[in-house]
């Protein structure tokens, strides 16, 4: 077929154009876009170095804290912060300081482990129930509002009560709390991905079920799965010193929320008992709750395309 | 017939809602011929079928779909009766669809380039690094500049136009035989959609593939089409070919659709429209499905169904008093 003049005055107008859009977006990606936020968000940079910071303390722990935690003084008993022990002593004599850089490891495990058990259990979950649909997603769904239905407290804590008092338990009964949120969040996540147009469009292309629930599914759920996991760390750190405060934690393991516990009868004469690991957690949930809302914010738009 | 790359038979599709132990008759017997290396249009207004027909054909329908007859013969093969994985074989493969929302028939989180080359490895068992090269050639062929920085770029970085045109090069990679494209460039502004229509059909007359082209768009239809099916209401009312149709227009549904296209005439006038809204699927009138709408409607169309009968030159018409003819159910006898 012959061009004419009118095709190749189209043609040209149309290059212009095309150039004119090649040049609208820079180059961006999720990460950048994350690296401006902590920019732009003051409290989930803070929230960021605040968590390194803890993450130090807990690695270097026995670097920081020149006095063993469990080393008992007898002499020096709930004395008040000074230059020697720095947030002054338990009922035991222990150093408070030192107690509370080595408490932040089971503290941060107890907020890491769970929130990681949780979010593959749930993610698995919701990905089934909202891809199989139908019977799959009942009976899911229906096991998922069981455990919601019962106040979480009381159903980590007969966990624990049946299992019995470790950390192990611990991590059990957390997971078994926090999975049917996560599980709800990608049911629903994975309910209208799969009605988008790219996934009928990849279905239109022959690609597979499986492939379409881990490479198109699975991904687009992956920003909210990360804003969900920060959160249900500082989440985790709180339901432990709840249960630790009420006496169903490990006794063994030094947690802050079992500090504050076996500080409270001493809270008038010696509040630094509990201000301490009390701050502790304080910051630290502060700290990841920041950084989570921070990562919703930058992530969000990107859901949106 | 052997010149036919798809041919759809009295294809029957129903769909189930909430709570009602009916299902909706969303397409009713559909005939559609797609002779090789033609365009073929499917207009009507929403919710006439015509997405439901591509899409029972390609076994894409939503869970509550079923196909309850009819068949679609593809290279001599009946694409409904095909099991699943046969059938992903033929999708993308050799039928290819591009979908209506550019912004949202690509994955947000992969990369464009990326995705087309999935679609080639997918079917071409290609290494990544052939179909990465492939895959910058196709971009560029399909009118994406700096393709090579492109390939990189998440769809949310493209605009609509770019999008489609990545979409069609997605559609196109593995050189279909049919493209089957729902409505491509409805979501899109009238220049870009004039560019879109003109890459289509250059590829087309490069690869010699067959297009169905479903559009509510006259406008579209006449730029690309060479025949054209009319549907309303999950049936085929008229058939004919591009220039028959425009012509002499013999269903007064067909009619009224050219007539509403808004013209170049004085000002003032009020454009036509077609009074009244599709009936609804479950209380289908007796006799023609669009006597209560049609002007031209008397006692036998409100009691008697028309066939779809050839009105000469393989012109179909689904009506018992065509325009331009005086038929036997004509204005006269009413």
């Amino acid at each position: 077929m012959k061009r004419t003049q009118k095709d190749l005055y189209t043609d040209q107008l149309s290059h212009r154009i095309l150039d004119a859009e090649a040049e609208i977006q820079p180059d961006a990606g999720i990460a950048h876009s994350i690296v401006n936020m902590f920019r732009v968000n003051r409290a989930a940079l803070l929230g960021l170095i605040l968590i390194l910071l803890i993450l130090l303390l807990a690695l270097f722990a026995p670097l920081v804290a020149r006095c063993d935690p469990d080393a008992i003084d007898l002499v020096n008993l709930r004395k008040p912060p000074s230059a020697a022990h720095w947030f002054g002593t338990d009922d035991l004599g222990r150093d408070v300081f030192a107690r509370v850089a080595y408490g932040s490891r089971i503290s941060l495990m107890i907020g890491f482990v769970p929130s990681a058990i949780s979010l593959v259990l749930g993610t698995a979950l919701g990905l089934m129930a909202g891809f199989l649909g139908r019977r799959v997603d009942a009976l899911i769904m229906r096991l998922a509002d069981v455990v919601l239905a019962f106040p979480s407290l009381l159903l980590a804590m007969v966990v624990m009560y049946t299992l019995g008092s470790s950390i192990l338990n611990m991590f059990i009964a957390l997971s078994i709390i926090n999975w049917a949120g996560t599980a709800r969040v990608v049911r629903a996540q994975t309910l209208s991905l799969k009605e988008k147009e790219f996934v009928e469009a990849a279905r239109s292309m022959g690609v597979s079920r499986w492939k379409i629930v881990f490479r198109h599914i699975l991904p687009n759920c992956l920003p909210n799965l990360i804003v969900l996991f920060t959160l249900d760390i500082p989440g985790a750190i709180m339901w432990e010193s709840s249960m630790s405060f009420l006496g169903v934690g490990d006794p063994n393991a030094a947690s802050w929320g079992l500090m504050v516990s076996q500080g409270k009868s001493y809270a008038y004469m010696c509040p630094w008992l509990i201000l301490a690991p009390g701050l502790a957690i304080l910051i630290t949930v502060m700290a990841f709750n920041f950084l989570g809302d921070g990562l919703r914010d930058a992530i969000d738009p990107y859901m949106k395309t | 017939m052997q010149d036919n790359i798809l041919e759809i038979h009295n294809l029957v599709t129903s769909f189930a809602s909430d709570g009602r132990k009916d299902r909706a008759i969303a397409v009713n017997g559909v005939d559609i011929a797609i002779p090789k290396g033609s365009t073929v249009g499917l207009v009507g207004e929403s919710g006439c079928g015509k997405s439901v027909t591509s899409l029972s054909a390609m076994g894409l329908l939503p869970d509550n779909g079923r196909v309850e007859s009819g068949e679609a013969i593809f290279c001599g093969r009946d694409l409904l009766k095909l099991p699943d994985r046969e059938l992903r074989k033929i999708r993308g493969n050799r039928i290819s669809m591009i979908f209506q929302e550019p912004m949202t028939s690509l994955n947000p989180v992969i990369p464009v380039g990326k995705q087309v080359s999935e679609a080639l490895r997918l079917h071409g068992g290609m290494d990544k690094e052939t179909a990465k090269r492939k895959s910058i050639e196709i971009l560029e062929r399909v009118g994406v500049p700096e393709a090579r920085r492109r390939y990189d770029n998440y769809p949310h970085q493209l605009s609509g136009g770019l999008r489609q045109r990545v979409m069609i090069g997605m559609a196109m990679a593995l050189k279909p035989d049919l493209l089957i494209a729902d409505e491509p460039t409805t979501a899109l502004d009238v220049s870009i959609e004039a560019q879109i229509l003109r890459l289509m059909r250059t590829l087309q007359r490069e690869s010699g593939m067959s297009i169905l082209m479903i559009t509510h768009n006259l406008g579209v239809v006449a730029e690309i089409c060479d025949e054209v099916y009319v549907m309303y209401a999950g049936e085929v009312v008229e058939h004919a070919d591009v220039y028959a149709l425009f012509r002499d227009c013999a269903h007064p549904y067909t009619r009224g659709l050219i007539a509403s296209l808004p013209r170049m005439t004085p000002k003032g006038q009020r454009l036509y429209t077609i009074r009244g809204t599709v009936p609804n699927l479950r209380a289908m009138p007796a006799g023609c499905r669009f006597a209560p709408r049609c002007e031209r409607a008397c006692k036998r169309c409100w009691e008697e169904k028309p066939l779809l009968q050839d009105i000469g030159n393989g012109h179909l018409c689904r009506c018992h008093a065509p325009v331009g003819t005086n038929g036997n159910g004509g204005e006269g006898n009413g």
